[in-house]
């Protein structure tokens, strides 16, 4: 017990002396960077390493950092710059352009061309047959490369076809799409459609959205289950299902 | 000549019901015909060549190095004078091929950058750090297009692209798809355009938490979505898709090939995005960085296999046909910086390639060799203007108005 104490004690004051920057590249011990230098640290009174930020780790509050009369907003916790730094030729700070950005920010992105086949077929039950040939137009890494996917008018225009064409097949014989869409049954088929493509229900803002994709814009639709396809295929083409 | 029998736009107005009769009809093959009418304004555009890598100054340049016989210039038969300001020489087995047109209205433009490294070179040609010099030309050249600025291909430029008033670069990487967005598919898969339209906007609506929450991320989807409903809310346009691919490539049979997988390609879907009124299409094509290249018969060899064919045919086809007499095309070709003496390296400066309607022959590009021969051989551009004065000239041959970039320092280049 002893030992873990000793451990617990040793940890919390590295912690209040290092501050965060125990990166690979920036560890300051006693104001000495890793070469024995003196490492300037930072004066901006928000950062939170600096030692007269009274909300930062390294504070000269004597009630400590986090205290009822110091509160850290919980949305935006202090963190660490936990990245290590590369110098390139002439000392060139070669991750100076790093962005440090929020937690839970920027988590999403495009689902590639290689999983999308496979996830029409997920939520759908059926593949719709014109996904088969559109690589080029999803922008599908070469075999053995990987390339970020990107989204564009012409993908996301032809993403709204190839839902429509599974729409349309999901809605030619269930009971739910035999009657022509009402506010009502629209809200209650739209919340079943986010459910199913994205794995959450809808919030009332976008089922507000779907009702009016089904209902409202296809007024010059004769067709009653087109009308239902219409309305699958603006949540089958939103950011929940074309995104992760 | 000028069509002048009617307006475009009340053509395309009253054109929505039989277009599609006359749409693409998905493959194989289609029988379109062709709808561009003169306009009461010339409606210019440009098409930017990027070379990833380099862009050999022998092309635009040719003379410079006839003294030291660098990079292959070891006769006066390697030489093509296009006479102008400053006496413009090009490469004669290469761009000396190109059509009269061409070698009657191009232009060699020094950009002295003071960049050797790719990756900043990449950026700053055609971003100034922050903002990106072709969609601030796209937005400033206006027009009714929805898709004002394209990129024709898998490769994007380099460095950060906010939008610039809506202005965002859009990816063109199949054309079947891209004329299906356009309008100009006949097939019952395709939904009511209208309907779609809104369903797109539905879409975005439901995208709304999960967009915000990932602006960098999905900045693509966020854009794409936009571009896509302004495009649904235009007029439908018909293309006659078969004859162009057969123009770029006589070979290309009944069902042309739709991918945008090579330059060829890269050059019938620049035709296709200027046809449909998009202001500025980039195409980038990669494996110019030739160090060792001491005679230049690498980039000789691919200029005259992969870039001169479809361009000299892009060329012929915007300067002569009648559906571009209303036109403005310009052209330019640029690449991270010129290649260095006497190895083929990087030089820290760059002399592009601008061919158009309003360009006046010659060049401020011209660069200086010392030395006696291909070993002591050295290369300098003298002190010319940088990035921003070069999109400042291509926007002054592009016509557009007022000074989106910055004063155009290249004015005796220029035909009024």
């Amino acid at each position: 017990m002893t030992k873990t104490l000793w451990i617990a004690v040793v940890s919390s004051s590295a912690l209040m002396l290092f501050g965060c920057d125990i990166g690979t590249s920036g560890t300051v011990i006693n104001g000495k960077g890793p070469g024995g230098g003196d490492v300037t640290l930072p004066s901006d009174p928000a950062n939170p390493n600096n030692p007269n930020n009274p909300t930062g780790p390294i504070s000269n509050d004597p009630t400590g950092p986090e205290t009822p009369t110091n509160p850290v907003d919980p949305t935006v916790p202090a963190r660490c710059d936990m990245g290590k730094k590369y110098s390139g030729f002439a000392a060139t700070d070669l991750v100076g352009d790093r962005i440090d950005a929020d937690l839970g920010v920027d988590r999403s992105r495009v689902k590639p061309f290689s999983s999308l086949a496979g996830e029409y077929t997920r939520v759908l039950g059926a593949q719709p047959g014109l996904i088969a040939g559109l690589g080029t137009t999803f922008g599908e890494s070469a075999a053995r490369w990987n390339v970020e996917p990107q989204s564009s008018a012409v993908s996301l225009y032809t993403a709204y076809r190839v839902a429509f064409q599974g729409c349309l097949t999901l809605t030619a014989t269930a009971n739910a799409y035999a009657a022509a869409p009402t506010d009502a049954t629209a809200r209650t088929e739209c919340g079943n459609f986010a459910q199913k493509f994205w794995s959450r229900p809808a919030d009332n803002a976008e089922l507000d959205a779907c009702v009016k994709a089904t209902v409202a814009d296809t007024a010059t639709e004769t067709n009653v289950r087109r009308k239902w396809g219409y309305g699958c295929a603006s949540v089958l083409t939103s950011a929940g299902f074309l995104s992760y | 000549m000028k069509n002048n029998r009617f307006s475009r736009r009340s053509l395309l107005q009253g054109a929505a019901v039989t277009a599609g009769a006359l749409a693409y009809n998905g493959l194989p093959g289609t029988n379109l015909v062709n709808r561009a009418f003169g306009q009461a304004a010339e409606k210019s555009a440009l098409l930017l060549i990027y070379l990833q890598g380099g862009y050999n100054a022998v092309f635009p340049s040719a003379d410079s190095f006839r003294t030291t016989g660098t990079f292959g210039i070891t006769g006066d038969n390697m030489l093509k004078p296009l006479g102008g300001v400053n006496n413009l020489v090009v490469d004669a087995p290469t761009f000396g091929t190109l059509p009269d047109f061409a070698l009657t209205h191009m232009a060699s433009i020094g950009v002295k950058h003071g960049i050797s490294d790719h990756g900043n070179a990449q950026t700053r040609n055609v971003t100034d750090g922050t903002r990106a010099y072709y969609l601030r030309l796209a937005s400033a050249m206006g027009g009714e297009a929805a898709i004002k600025a394209a990129v024709v291909g898998a490769q994007n430029p380099a460095g950060p692209r906010p939008a610039e008033n809506g202005v965002s670069l859009q990816s063109i990487t199949d054309m079947q798809t891209t004329i299906a967005a356009l309008g100009g598919a006949q097939d019952p898969t395709i939904p009511d355009r209208g309907i779609a339209g809104k369903g797109l906007v539905a879409a975005q609506s439901q995208s709304l938490t999960r967009l915000t929450g990932s602006p960098v991320s999905l900045k693509s989807m966020r854009e794409g979505y936009q571009a896509s409903i302004e495009t649904l809310a235009k007029p439908v346009q018909a293309f006659d898709f078969r004859n162009m691919a057969l123009a770029y490539n006589p070979a290309a049979g009944a069902a042309p090939a739709t991918a945008v997988n090579s330059f060829t390609q890269q050059m019938l879907a620049a035709e296709l995005m200027i046809r449909a009124g998009s202001n500025v299409v980039l195409a980038y094509n990669g494996g110019w960085d030739t160090h060792g290249d001491r005679t230049a018969a690498n980039v000789r060899n691919m200029m005259n296999t992969r870039i001169l064919p479809p361009l000299k045919t892009f060329i012929t086809r915007t300067s002569t046909l009648p559906e571009f007499a209303d036109k403005n095309v310009v052209v330019a070709i640029i690449g991270d910086f010129s290649r260095s003496l006497p190895g083929s390296d990087h030089q820290n400066s760059l002399t592009a390639t601008v061919i158009g309607k309003y360009v006046k022959t010659g060049t401020s590009g011209k660069l200086r060799v010392t030395g006696t021969n291909t070993t002591d051989a050295r290369m300098t551009l003298d002190p010319a203007p940088g990035q921003a004065e070069f999109w400042a000239y291509l926007a002054a041959t592009l016509k557009v108005p007022g000074t989106p970039f910055v004063a155009n320092p290249h004015t005796d280049l220029l035909a009024v």
